[in-house]
């Protein structure tokens, strides 16, 4: 019952982020698309968009456009999600193409019921319900909208030191005193498509556009996406993404990228990782420390 | 793959021609021509610079950009605004080569410029850093430097406020704090000026460090500006309270000073800065107040001369001036307490003067002229009361005066208030006779002044009185005053009203405490059990039934004899005391007497009556028979006991038979004062010459002769014979060191008894200690003399109830129980 006026809250966004009724900007990525938004949803919550709109400084804010001509088109658009529903929720290209996947996804919900505990160590964070019930394929997306708006939120209020402990978050942290370089089993949450690299990309959207919220959004999202696909293809392409347009002092996405090249050593075999880590100095180093750590207390 | 990674790599980034797309835009910004410009490709710009990890160069590049632009066009913009009025300011040589309004215009177009570079280099920095956020938040973060902001607008105080306006010149910091000094004097000396222009480059000032670090008391308002501003502000009000002390009055002055701090307050909030408030207002109280207050208090339109005229409102303005640099008003104080003081004195010695005064040349002429023989005659009495009077009158305005001062022009301030009392009570207390004057006033009022007086007038004379007797440090002397005083206007029945009388002992009883008047009340006491035991007795006797027409009525007042002062009535004639109780009555009287004693004796069995018959009185009637026109005529007359004495024996002997004194003497054994003082009013005074005496004369000298008056003339029926000395004057200086003496003695008393008191509780006691002690138990009652208490002590330790205590470190005393 407390949740009501919440609740109304959050619909009245949603409806707002889908008809777009009284907006007063427009944002256009790359491709041209058009995003109608609103200057009260998004100046409050990034100070880029509030200092590109200030009145009488720049010609964004005269003209009412702000374009991103380099930013992907999906960023753009998940970017504007996050803002008006605290969560954002790639397009699965994957569902589409095989339908094995569809098979799988049933085995997913198998593994969700079995594996609660394991959902527990991972999923918390951003929401389980918000990954799950936006993953379903089968899902209608309005039809659970409501679920996942209330559990996201729910989530974000919480204040974010309580997870490490409370949930043991998937982070190098908490697993390194074991000495176990022993990787996570994959997470129920994960959706079928990797997305790793464009949850890199959210990430750095975050980074970007000085959206604190994003960024630990898409750095769990992209941490629950490596469980289950460290074998990706995408690895090398999230690889590059996080080392170039992340600052070096930023450092919990290179952490995750050196804790799945730390799990499994086999990736050092594929052509395209040895690439990657021969052309960041930063990623070649980081992997050497670990080594090191990790010879250090097995001697210990 | 690889080629899709290039874009990410930041290879295809070229710092230099970035930069100069950034330089650009930043020349439009500064040119206050941004509209056209994106944010969005500013910002990528930047951003990808600092992805790029070359935060550092893109830091300094533009650090350098903003001191170029701010050397070159902001520096010359502002120095073209010091005109010819403004360039003299900071030598020191002269103002004076141009006027006032031309450097007033001047300094405004300065002070004009100056503020608009610095609000269009803040508002053209606020861009910056909005283009520059992600360097602030990645480079300056992670490589400890100040903002861009920071950073630029110490480029301002470098470039601009603390360079030299031109080479070998003083910085543009420091004339802008002389054009701003500048307009502030023309403010003080009455002129307009533009304040919103002055504030707004003291928001400059406040809001620039003198270094990078940005330390909060380091900002150049407090470092650069405010201590000249404070330096000659002291100077200013230095000569401006010099000045005014010469050439304006106090009053005048105090206006001024309390002006000069609200102006100085206002200009803080309106000018300058609020930080500055307290500051200045410490600099021009420490000119126009502290340092001056001694000589305007003593100035010839001073604190003096508003005491002297009742200034009360200019008072008020020194009060309010020194209260605000000391809570004390130590100075104020001071000097109202010398002025107390000398007020007081010259009351002290006006009553001594008059009390002192030889009688006035008419009254020495009035009345036989042989008044020489009498010093001391009523005349001069009488001048003596009317001294004591006046005294207490003038020490009664002296306190209205001072307190009325006190509540219209001190606020009721409580410090000034307990000095003022202080004051009040040592002048007081400085007149030997105080407490003596004081009774004799609360007598005078009881005997006449409230004789017509409303209730809410004899409260507000009650009050007085005990206002001044609160005053008193002697009590004790003042309650040996006032129960001689009462004593005589009881037994005489000279109180206006009884219940006057119990409110007075009542208020005394609150503001002196229950011991001081329980004397006084036992007084009463007697008197109501007078009343009843006469009327008792009357019942008595009219039960007896002899109704003996010529039988004399009697009304007797008992007096427990250790609460009355009955030597009041003794005068000097102590050393015939026990003549008294030998008085030979009448018969008549005698009956009377014996009958009551016996009356008296089954009612209280084991008292004995002592009867004090110098103190009594009684009616006669009288036969004269050529009073009335030389018809026979029937008086009342009014007498004292003795006189009645005296008038019985002519009774029984023949018209023309006459006594002589000594005869006289034998037949009533009256004490030979007395019995002259009686003589004298029955034979002497004009009105109640109901005897002859031979030879005539008006002393009653041994072997006078005394005869009946058959020629005794008056027109009146009711004759009071006037009873010397009988009222309550000032005492003559022999009673006068007899009271003192005795007052002595029982204050010893009262000294041992405190001893004992505290030696009995404390065991043992050094002696120090219980000197102290002693003066604070005695003290609502009287100030010991140390001396006094030392030899009490010595008197205690011979009578054995102290003894010393031989192996103390200090010198202590042990109780022998």
């Amino acid at each position: 019952m407390g949740d009501k006026p919440r609740t109304e809250l959050f619909n009245a966004l949603q409806s707002l982020y889908q008809s777009r009724d009284y907006s007063d900007l427009v944002i256009f990525a790359r491709d041209g698309t058009r995003h109608p938004v609103h200057r009260a949803i998004v100046c409050p919550r990034s100070p880029w968009f509030s200092s590109a709109v200030q009145v009488g400084h720049w010609r964004e804010g005269n003209e009412g456009h702000v374009a991103l001509p380099d930013e992907e088109p999906e960023v753009v658009r998940l970017l504007v999600e996050y803002l008006y529903l605290l969560d954002y929720e790639p397009v699965e290209v994957a569902a589409t193409e095989d339908n094995t996947s569809r098979g799988d996804s049933s085995s997913d919900a198998d593994r969700r019921s079995t594996q609660s505990s394991q959902a527990g160590q991972y999923g918390q964070v951003y929401g389980t319900s918000a990954v799950s019930a936006f993953g379903g394929p089968q899902s209608p997306f309005s039809q659970i909208f409501r679920t996942r708006t209330e559990s996201a939120l729910t989530v974000h209020a919480l204040p974010s030191g309580d997870f490490h402990g409370t949930f043991g978050r998937p982070s190098t942290r908490t697993r390194r005193p074991n000495g176990n370089n022993v990787a996570p089993e994959p997470s129920p949450l994960a959706t079928n498509a990797p997305c790793l690299a464009l949850h890199a990309r959210m990430y750095t959207a975050g980074q970007k556009y000085g959206i604190e919220g994003l960024k630990k959004l898409a750095l769990d999202k992209f941490k629950i996406q490596l469980t289950r696909h460290w074998d990706s293809e995408e690895l090398a392409e999230a690889i590059h993404v996080v080392y170039n347009t992340t600052p070096a002092s930023d450092k919990e996405m290179r952490e995750a990228v050196a804790d799945v090249l730390d799990w499994h050593g086999r990736l050092l075999d594929k052509p395209e990782i040895e690439i990657a880590i021969m052309e960041i100095n930063g990623l070649a180093y980081e992997l050497l420390k670990r080594s090191r750590r990790a010879e250090t207390e097995y001697m210990g | 793959m690889g080629n899709r990674f290039k874009g990410l790599n930041g290879a295809d980034v070229d710092f230099e021609t970035t930069w100069k797309v950034l330089e650009t835009a930043f020349k439009e910004i500064h040119t206050k021509n941004a509209s056209a410009l994106s944010f969005e490709e500013l910002y990528r710009n930047a951003y990808k610079i600092v992805l790029k990890k070359k935060g550092e160069e893109l830091y300094n590049n533009v650090a350098q950009f903003e001191a170029n632009w701010l050397s070159g066009e902001v520096r010359n913009r502002v120095v073209k605004q010091l005109t010819a009025p403004l360039l003299l300011l900071t030598d020191g040589t002269g103002r004076s080569l141009a006027t006032s309004a031309e450097r007033r215009v001047a300094g405004e177009s300065f002070l004009r410029a100056l503020k608009e570079s610095w609000e269009d280099h803040q508002v053209c920095m606020g861009m910056l850093t909005d283009v520059l956020m992600y360097m602030d938040r990645v480079y300056c973060t992670d490589h400890r430097q100040p903002s861009i902001f920071a950073k630029a607008m110490g480029l301002f105080r470098d470039q601009i406020l603390r360079s030299p306006v031109r080479p070998e010149s003083p910085d543009l910091i420091e004339v802008l704090t002389s054009i701003v000094l500048d307009q502030i004097q023309m403010h003080r000396d009455g002129e307009r000026i533009n304040s919103h222009l002055i504030k707004s480059n003291v928001y400059m000032l406040e809001g620039l460090y003198e270094s990078d670090q940005e330390v909060e008391d380091a900002k150049l308002y407090l470092r650069l500006f405010e201590p000249y501003f404070l330096q000659t502000s002291a100077m200013f009000y230095r000569e401006e309270g010099e000045r005014l002390l010469k050439e304006s009055d106090a009053g005048t002055y105090c206006k001024e000073a309390k002006r000069r701090i609200e102006e100085e307050s206002d200009r803080c909030r309106s000018t300058l800065s609020e930080s500055t408030t307290v500051k200045i207002q410490r600099v021009v109280e420490d000119e126009l107040i502290r340092h001056k207050m001694k000589g305007l208090i003593e100035m010839d339109s001073g604190v003096q001369y508003m005491v002297d005229n009742d200034k009360l409102y200019e008072l008020g303005l020194v009060f309010e001036l020194e209260a605000r640099v000391d809570a004390r008003k130590t100075e104020l104080t001071k000097a109202m307490q010398k002025i107390i003081n000398e007020m007081g004195t010259e009351i002290n010695n006006a009553a001594i003067n008059t009390s002192q005064a030889p009688p006035t040349a008419p009254s020495a002429q009035d009345e036989h002229g042989d008044d020489r023989q009498k010093p001391g005659g009523t005349r001069q009495i009488n001048q003596q009361t009317v001294a004591a009077l006046k005294w207490v009158e003038n020490v009664l305005a002296l306190k209205t005066r001072f307190d009325n001062i006190w509540k219209t022009a001190f606020a009721s301030d409580q410090t000034v208030h307990t000095a003022l009392e202080r004051s009040m009570g040592e002048i007081i207390n400085a007149f030997s006779r105080g407490s003596e004057y004081i009774s004799l006033f609360i007598d005078e009022n009881m005997k006449k002044g409230i004789r017509d007086k409303t209730e809410a007038e004899i409260d507000a004379t009650l009050e007085q009185a005990i206002t001044t007797v609160r005053y008193l440090q002697d009590k004790d002397i003042f309650e040996t005053y006032y129960k001689k005083h009462l004593c005589k206007r009881l037994l005489l029945k000279k109180s206006q009203s009884i219940d006057v009388e119990k409110q007075m002992i009542s208020r005394m009883k609150l503001e002196l405490g229950n011991s001081f008047t329980l004397k006084l009340e036992a007084m009463f006491k007697d008197m109501t059990l007078s009343e009843e035991l006469t009327s008792g007795y009357r019942k008595h006797v009219a039960q007896l039934g002899d109704a003996d027409p010529k039988r004399v009525d009697l009304s007797v007042s008992v007096l427990t004899s250790m609460t009355w002062p009955l030597e009041a009535f003794r005068g000097a004639s102590e050393d015939e005391r026990e003549g008294r109780s030998n008085i030979i009555f009448a018969a008549s009287i005698e009956r009377i007497k014996a009958g009551f004693e016996q009356f008296y004796s089954k009612k209280h069995s084991g008292r004995k009556l002592t009867w004090q018959t110098n103190m009594g009185d009684a009616d006669v009637k009288a036969h004269f028979p050529r009073s009335k026109n030389g018809r026979p005529m029937t008086h009342d007359i009014n007498c004292s006991t003795y006189a009645m004495l005296i008038l019985l024996l002519f009774n029984s002997l023949p018209s023309t038979t006459s006594l002589t004194l000594e005869e006289i003497q034998a037949k009533t054994n009256i004490p030979e004062n007395d019995l002259k003082r009686n003589l004298q009013s029955l034979a002497v005074a004009p009105k109640t010459r109901f005897l002859v005496k031979e030879p005539m004369s008006r002393e009653i000298n041994a072997g006078d002769r005394f005869s009946y008056n058959e020629n005794f003339s008056s027109k009146i029926i009711k004759i009071k014979v006037g009873v010397v000395s009988a009222g309550n004057k000032v005492e003559g200086d022999r009673e006068r060191k007899e009271t003192e003496k005795k007052n002595n003695d029982s204050r010893g008393f009262a000294i041992e008894a405190a001893v004992v008191r505290i030696m009995k509780q404390r065991k043992s006691l050094p002696h120090a200690q219980l000197l102290t002690e002693t003066i604070s138990q005695l003290s609502t009652q009287f100030k010991p003399d140390v001396n006094m208490i030392k030899k009490k002590i010595e008197s205690l330790i011979e009578r054995e109830y102290l003894e010393r205590i031989e192996e103390a470190a200090v010198p202590s005393y042990k109780y022998l129980a």
